[in-house]
């Protein structure tokens, strides 16, 4: 027997009694991952069977089920019908014209090969049931990342930034009053006013890096404008959708725009950057381009390939054009409702 | 509330009537048409989901008792707010940074300002759009004093203001305003007023 992928091919050399004595070759051709239909039709020309019956033991008890529908007592086979358990157990039966006299060999083989390709199929689908698991579960993390910020950046606004303001007021009455009548504490006074407010602003910027607020707020509009005005590289919207989407893919899209931003300042050496965002049917489009020197890698370690594995995250595509010398587009594809 | 309270003793201090104070948008909903304030000062967060009811009672006052001035203040400095509010009228809208309550004098002069019909915008909101990063734009041909000027009309502040505060006579600052209003290729606005939306709106691009 010879096996070799993609297809898979089982090709015997076995004395089939055909009316004619002839060597046979039964060559089953079979797909991974082919549908229950295509694998009997396989079978069928392998053996050289059209009335060849690929059948399933229902789960409810039900008997089996062949790929045509029809359900087949498998103790108690219609007269001239034989059946052969599919690999030793007994999930699937092939049931095949018993007047043929084929080769039990061959039959056997048949068998074979069909538990092969059925599985290779049921591992497949094993294999898809846990990836996706890993893409759901990496999924919660990310959203349970974001609450947990968009958390601390309400609390770091009712409490600290609150005390501070608070602070600052309070350190101001102080000051009044104490200023006509010791000028000396009223300029002491001043200075811990000044910590005060460079401590609120810095802290605004702190909870803005946490998690911006105009985000939840406003949505992609006022968030993405925010991002741009404080952009050290002149940076133009071309567009942004109006409207909300689902919180974990406006916090994506948010971030594509944030980090990709970042980059240009960092490594671009660019004059100017574009960002468009755009729906489509399924998808949300987030797409930042400069004219710096290109170049950009989303090897390990680099910024991109955090960047990467965010959007990978959230179902979606992130695609790095940057030929040397001519500019970088991201674009970052996420699947929206 | 701490701050609350603060505020009411330094704004009295100041020479200004507290009329009443409220903890969260329903309430200051009743107030206002019971005690007719000339001016409302509204944290955009308040009770209960802390997002933006300050801003949504700040319109709605606007919208039933038009003529009462507001002053919405807000830890944020981004802008989208800021165009929530203007957007109908902005005579007597104020957007002002949480941090400035602790200037008296600062917060008291804004105060009056939208008490008399001006508009008035945080300078530090202001200052951060004027000195963004620009390319292929009118605005990188402005000479110091224009941009200055330009500053200041989007702080809301009249032409008077601005004369005294860059020292200027009121002449120069009209002839400042004439050449920014063509190189930026911005049609003079009709009213005063007008002009601090259409400033804005083109920093903002």
């Amino acid at each position: 027997m010879l096996l070799a992928g993609p297809a898979l091919f089982v090709i015997s050399t076995v004395r089939a009694r055909t009316a004619s004595g002839a060597l046979g070759a039964a060559i089953v051709d079979l797909e991974p991952g082919a549908a229950p239909g295509r694998l009997r039709d396989a079978l069928a020309r392998a053996l050289g069977d059209s009335t060849l019956q690929l059948a399933f033991r229902q789960p409810d008890g039900m008997g089996y089920l062949d790929t045509a529908g029809q359900i087949i007592e498998v103790a108690q086979p219609v007269p001239g019908r034989a059946v052969m358990p599919v690999a030793g157990s007994d999930e699937a039966v092939l049931v095949y014209d018993e007047g043929l006299k084929l080769e039990p060999q061959l039959i056997r083989l048949t068998a074979a090969a069909a538990s092969m390709a059925l599985e290779h199929t049921r591992l497949q689908a094993e294999v898809q049931a846990q990836l996706e698991q890993v893409r759901a579960s990496r999924e919660r993390i990310v959203e349970a990342g974001d609450a947990e910020r968009r958390r601390l950046e309400r609390d770091l606004h009712d409490g600290a930034q609150q005390r501070l303001v608070t602070l600052s007021l309070a350190l101001t009455m102080a000051r009044h009053q104490a200023a006509s009548a010791d000028p000396e504490l009223g300029s002491l006074i001043e200075s811990a006013s000044k910590e005060a407010r460079e401590a609120l602003t810095e802290l605004r910027e702190l909870a803005r890096g946490i998690h911006p607020a105009v985000l939840t707020e406003t949505g992609l509009t006022g968030a993405i404008q925010a991002l741009v005005e404080r952009s050290p590289v002149a940076t133009t919207i071309i567009a942004v959708p109006d409207g909300r989407f689902p919180m974990a893919i406006e916090a994506t899209a948010y971030f594509v725009v944030s980090e990709a931003l970042a980059n240009v300042a960092k490594h671009a050496m660019a004059s100017g950057a574009e960002v468009t965002i755009r729906k489509r049917p399924g998808r949300l489009v987030v797409e930042v381009s400069d004219d710096g020197a290109g170049g950009a890698r989303t090897e390990k370690g680099s910024g991109l390939r955090g960047l990467a594995d965010r959007v990978a995250s959230a179902g979606g595509v992130l695609r790095v054009d940057s030929p040397p010398g001519s500019g970088t587009r991201l674009e970052a594809d996420i699947p929206c409702p | 509330m701490l701050l609350r309270e603060g505020l009411r003793r330094v704004l009295t201090d100041a020479g200004l009537e507290v009329a009443g104070t409220a903890g969260d948008a329903a309430q200051l909903l009743h107030l206002v048409p019971a005690l007719h304030p000339d001016v409302v000062l509204a944290d955009i967060r308040m009770p209960p989901t802390q997002t933006t009811e300050g801003l949504q009672a700040a319109l709605e006052i606007r919208r039933r008792w038009p003529g009462t001035a507001v002053i919405v203040v807000s830890q944020h400095v981004e802008t989208e707010h800021l165009f929530e509010l203007l957007a109908d009228d902005p005579r007597g809208i104020g957007y002002v940074l949480k941090e400035r309550v602790a200037d008296i004098a600062q917060f008291t002069d804004a105060i009056r300002r939208v008490a008399a019909g001006e508009s008035v915008i945080d300078p530090e909101v202001v200052s951060r759009l004027v000195t963004r990063p620009r390319r292929d734009s009118p605005l990188q041909t402005l000479t110091e004093r224009e941009l200055a000027v330009l500053a200041l009309m989007a702080e809301g502040r009249s032409n008077h203001a601005i004369a005294g505060q860059l020292y200027m006579s009121p002449k120069t600052v009209e002839t400042h305003i004439g050449n920014l209003f063509s190189k930026l290729a911005l049609l003079p606005a009709a009213e005063d007023h007008r002009r601090v939306l259409a400033v804005l709106t083109y920093l903002r691009r």
